[in-house]
């Protein structure tokens, strides 16, 4: 009967505790992370008697969560990926937003722009026209300003969420080391009876941190959970948790980078981190929004650069040569980098020699062992070209790059410094108006050509005008005379060309409508197309075009521009390379789109599996909770029937 | 299949808010008209759109161009034709004054006529464009291309610029003529437009008249033909140069309404398609989200 009353007792015990934990499951089916609870019943180590084996009851066997660890793993780590392309995505469709109506933005400008300098074609004379030409030039300009600052607003976006992602991850790697403390305290060393709601918690902190950043878990045989990021960087291990920091990046201090503290100092670990928010926007940073700047650069700097170039070799309304229309965005110093040798001064100016070589690329600048310098293109990682000698290397540069580099100051440089060279980023940002005054748009040619009013033949210079310019002009005509012996026109004075008396090959036959170009002594080449049949005799003479306020020619050459395939070694026109640049962030946006979308349909699905095992259904509670009452109440009956036995036992004796 | 409660509750929000994203992106399209809201959803399709609307620029510019030319070209024809019909009278005068039994009277007094002509000659090479520079002196729009020296010398003051426009693609056309080409640079002449006339003038009031007179007028009105015709030619190569232009723009605007423009139709019966959608997946939420087994306890 004693042994009843024990088995009676157990099972009261036991189904006590399952109604507990189903109850525990029911308040919690609204608990993120909390994963249900079951209690494992096992049979009491039966007595031995003398007729064998005699069962003692029920006992509460463990406590334990349900759950899968490779589920768990996977949601943890399509968190990740989900919350990497998620990030990527916003940033982007932000950036893709911003150049998205075609209506404004670069685009509408650039064709203002050039209609202005098409009407101002048809009537270069007219100083409203004019000014309409300096008003759009300058809506150009504050076009390209204000792009490149919405592009800065995105750069201070991702510097946001990198020091923001950082201090979360900060406070969530402490959290957990906290909880792998209480862990140890509390378990106590018995497994089957594991601190269920504590590992709950922190496996939703991890999966917190997964949002953040792709990490990797270690559980230890004491039940702690070791937390490592990136290569292996340990973030969380045992009950101590290790910080990390942000820190601005070495050539450019608009820009934030992660580090890890290492003794004293820090060390930059923004290239090992992938996943969550904060891989998703460095990835930004590095695969879209760089790249971005240096294009929207690009087409500011060529444009600006060949425009200069063509209105250089026009002629003004006050009979001058034409100066820069934009200002010039030829030179850029390259940037020292802040882990040099303290010693270190050398500055160096990269200059543009060749727009249109030009790529949208930064270039990092090294002086490496043996004193040798190198150039490596940082868009493809790919080594331009090294030698000992800066002037070398620079010639090299020029021909494949376009630009050239050459030391501006300093005379202490050390092995192992690195210099970052930007020749377009900045362009977007720096392009400005140099012309303030309509009178200085240079709308004419320098020269022109006149028949001599004695030519009975009807030979003309035509299409004429400088292609080089040295700066300064012819102080007299320059006179090419046909000698129909020798079917040449020679040029007089003699020493106005180089070579001298340059004689220009001329068949009327065959010649007419043919292009040639004379070398003017001091001034720069003149290129002309000569058309018709001259008279032996016939002068023909080159003179500086003054007055010449209703030449359109220069500004036809500047409207030519508009057309001609300048950007990206002869691939592109402004338009198209604005085109690329808008269509490349839209297939990259499109790509973190696509990507987003399947890692989310990856966690959802990972999420649904692990709720699938570890979430509660208020069904199966209701049916548990049924089930458990019932054998409740069917123990207690036990403790009823050995009363009445003992009752009967009693009342037996007692007679 | 095991399905915990808050799983059946988190699967069935995301389902609806799936729908009304897609609803609001069909809508945000209707109400806009545009098939492509953002570069990224068609990446080829927004650059091509950039394009084509530089393309269409281009072109309606060089209609625009093409109407200046125009303009001019006809404001030169119309003046070279009062200048012909002038010239037409100097040449009946002289024909007149060059017969013999005239008195010297009737020959002042056609000689006063001829120099009034000449006046009206001088006014017509000072025309100006509308935008108030002189038609004819080349590149330098603001100088008076004819210069009356007295006595019978007239010079040119322009210079023998002539300015090209762009009316299309690689065509570009000369919107005027200089005075050099027009009255002074004259084949089989060794006077110009003006100085053939007064001394036609002078020669009836010295009465030491030629018939060498009228050939010369002759060849000035032969070279002001030539550039007559010439004009005419322009003005011609402007019209189908035109038709051109509007053929490149009719085909681009098509091809960049093929491209941007929503086709209303299929927006409409999609946006329908994904309203029921998003009612079945709300009034089935509701059905079914107040089953449980505790109603029944």
């Amino acid at each position: 009967m004693a042994d009843l009353l024990n088995i009676g007792v157990n099972g009261l015990l036991a189904y006590q505790r399952s109604l507990s934990t189903v109850s525990h499951n029911i308040s919690n089916v609204n608990t993120e992370g909390y994963r249900r609870q079951r209690v494992e019943l096992s049979t009491q180590t039966p007595q031995y008697t003398g007729s064998g084996f005699e069962g003692a009851g029920v006992k509460v066997a463990a406590v334990t969560s349900v759950y899968n660890q490779f589920v768990e793993t996977q949601v943890t780590n399509n968190t990740s990926l989900f919350n990497e392309q998620d990030t990527l995505l916003r940033f982007s469709s932000d950036l893709d937003n911003l150049l998205a109506d075609p209506d404004v933005g670069v685009s509408p400008v650039l064709q203002t722009f050039f209609k202005s300098l098409q009407d101002l074609s048809t009537d270069p004379g007219s100083t409203p026209v004019r000014q309409v030409v300096l008003s759009e030039a300058e809506a150009l300009t504050s076009i390209f300003n204000d792009t490149y600052t919405r592009l800065n607003t995105q750069q201070s976006g991702v510097n946001a969420e990198i020091s923001s992602a950082v201090n979360d991850i900060n406070s969530l790697s402490k959290s957990i080391a906290d909880i792998n403390k209480n862990i140890l305290l509390t378990s106590g060393g018995n497994t089957n009876f594991p601190p269920n709601d504590l590992i709950d918690q922190r496996q939703t902190l991890i999966n917190e941190l997964a949002e953040l950043v792709s990490l990797n878990t270690v559980t230890q045989d004491d039940g702690s959970v070791n937390v490592f990021i990136g290569k292996g960087q340990s973030l969380v291990v045992g009950t101590s948790s290790q910080q990390l920091t942000t820190a601005t990046n070495e050539f450019d201090i608009t820009q934030l980078e992660v580090g890890i503290s290492v003794g004293s100092g820090s060390v930059n670990i923004s290239n090992q981190i992938t996943g969550g928010k904060l891989g998703g926007a460095l990835l930004f940073r590095n695969d879209v929004l760089d790249k971005a700047y240096n294009q929207l650069g690009r087409v500011a700097l060529t444009l600006s650069e060949d425009i200069n170039a063509q209105h250089q070799l026009g002629y003004d309304l006050s009979n001058t040569l034409g100066g820069n229309f934009f200002t010039d965005l030829t030179s850029t110093i390259a940037t020292q980098n802040s882990n040099n040798a303290t010693a270190t001064n050398h500055v160096y100016t990269a200059t543009v020699s060749d727009s249109n070589l030009i790529q949208a690329s930064n270039y990092r600048l090294d002086y490496g062992t043996g004193n040798v310098y190198s150039l490596t293109r940082l868009s493809d990682n790919s080594v331009i070209g090294s030698s000992t000698n800066l002037t070398t290397l620079s010639t090299a540069v020029s021909t494949s790059e376009g630009f050239t580099l050459a030391l501006t100051s300093g005379s202490s440089i050390a092995v192992g410094d690195s210099f970052l060279v930007s020749p377009t980023k900045n362009a977007a940002r720096d392009i400005d108006m140099a012309l303030t005054n309509t009178s200085q748009l240079a709308t004419a040619s320098p020269l022109l050509a006149s028949r001599s009013t004695s030519n009975t033949g009807d030979a003309n210079f035509t299409k004429d005008g400088l292609i080089s310019s040295t700066g300064t002009l012819p102080t007299s005509p320059i006179t090419f005379t046909f000698s129909s012996g020798t079917n040449t026109f020679v040029a007089s004075p003699a020493a106005a060309t180089t070579p001298a008396g340059a004689t220009i090959a001329y068949n009327p036959a065959t010649d007419s409508g043919t292009e040639y170009q004379v070398v003017l002594a001091g001034v720069g080449t003149y290129q002309f197309t000569v058309t018709g049949t001259p008279a032996n005799g016939d002068a023909i003479s080159v003179d500086v075009n003054s007055n010449g306020s209703g030449d359109n020619r220069n500004i036809l050459a500047m409207i030519n521009l508009q057309e001609q395939k300048g950007v990206a070694n002869g691939s592109a026109n402004y338009q198209e390379a604005y085109s690329e640049l808008v269509s490349e962030i839209g297939v990259k946006t499109k790509r973190a789109e696509f990507s987003a979308n399947a890692n989310q349909v990856l966690f959802d699905r990972a999420v649904s599996s692990q709720l699938e095992i570890s979430g509660v259904n208020l069904d199966e509670e209701a049916a548990d909770l049924i089930r458990f009452q019932q054998s409740y109440q069917a123990v207690a009956r036990i403790i009823t029937t050995a009363d009445e036995l003992f009752q009967t036992l009693l009342g037996a004796v007692s007679r | 299949m095991r399905i915990s409660t808050s799983q059946f509750q988190i699967e069935s929000v995301r389902r609806m808010l799936d729908q009304e994203a897609r609803l609001s992106d069909i809508q945000q399209k209707i109400s806009t008209g545009r098939r492509i809201l953002t570069p990224s959803e068609d990446p080829a399709g927004a650059a091509r759109i950039l394009d084509l609307k530089q393309v269409i620029d281009v072109n309606e510019q060089y209609q625009r161009n093409a109407d200046v030319v125009e303009a001019r070209l006809q404001a030169q024809d119309v003046t070279l034709t009062s200048f012909v019909d002038v010239y037409q009278r100097v040449r009946e005068l002289a024909v007149q004054g060059l017969n013999d039994p005239l008195g010297q009277e009737n020959r002042d007094a056609i000689a006063a006529e001829i120099r009034q002509q000449l006046s009206e000659l001088m006014s017509l090479s000072s025309r100006k464009d509308g935008s108030g520079e002189y038609l004819f002196s080349g590149y330098q729009g603001n100088t008076n291309p004819v210069v009356d020296a007295g006595s019978g010398t007239f010079t040119y003051a322009g210079d023998q610029g002539q300015r090209k426009i762009a009316i299309g693609p690689n065509r570009s056309i000369e919107d005027s003529d200089n005075g050099y080409d027009l009255f002074f640079n004259i084949a089989n002449t060794t006077e110009n437009a003006f100085s053939a006339v007064y001394n036609l003038a002078s020669d009836l009031e010295s009465n030491t008249q030629t018939g060498a007179s009228l050939t010369e007028l002759d060849a000035v009105m032969e070279n002001l033909s030539n550039f007559r015709s010439k004009t005419g030619v322009r003005l011609n190569s402007i019209e189908v140069q035109n038709g051109v232009n509007e053929g490149v723009v009719l085909q681009s605007k098509q091809l960049l309404s093929d491209i941007e423009d929503l086709d209303l139709a299929e927006a409409i019966t999609e946006l329908n398609l994904r309203r029921t959608g998003l009612e079945a997946a709300q009034q089935s939420y509701v059905r079914i989200q107040g089953l449980n087994l505790f109603n029944f306890l």
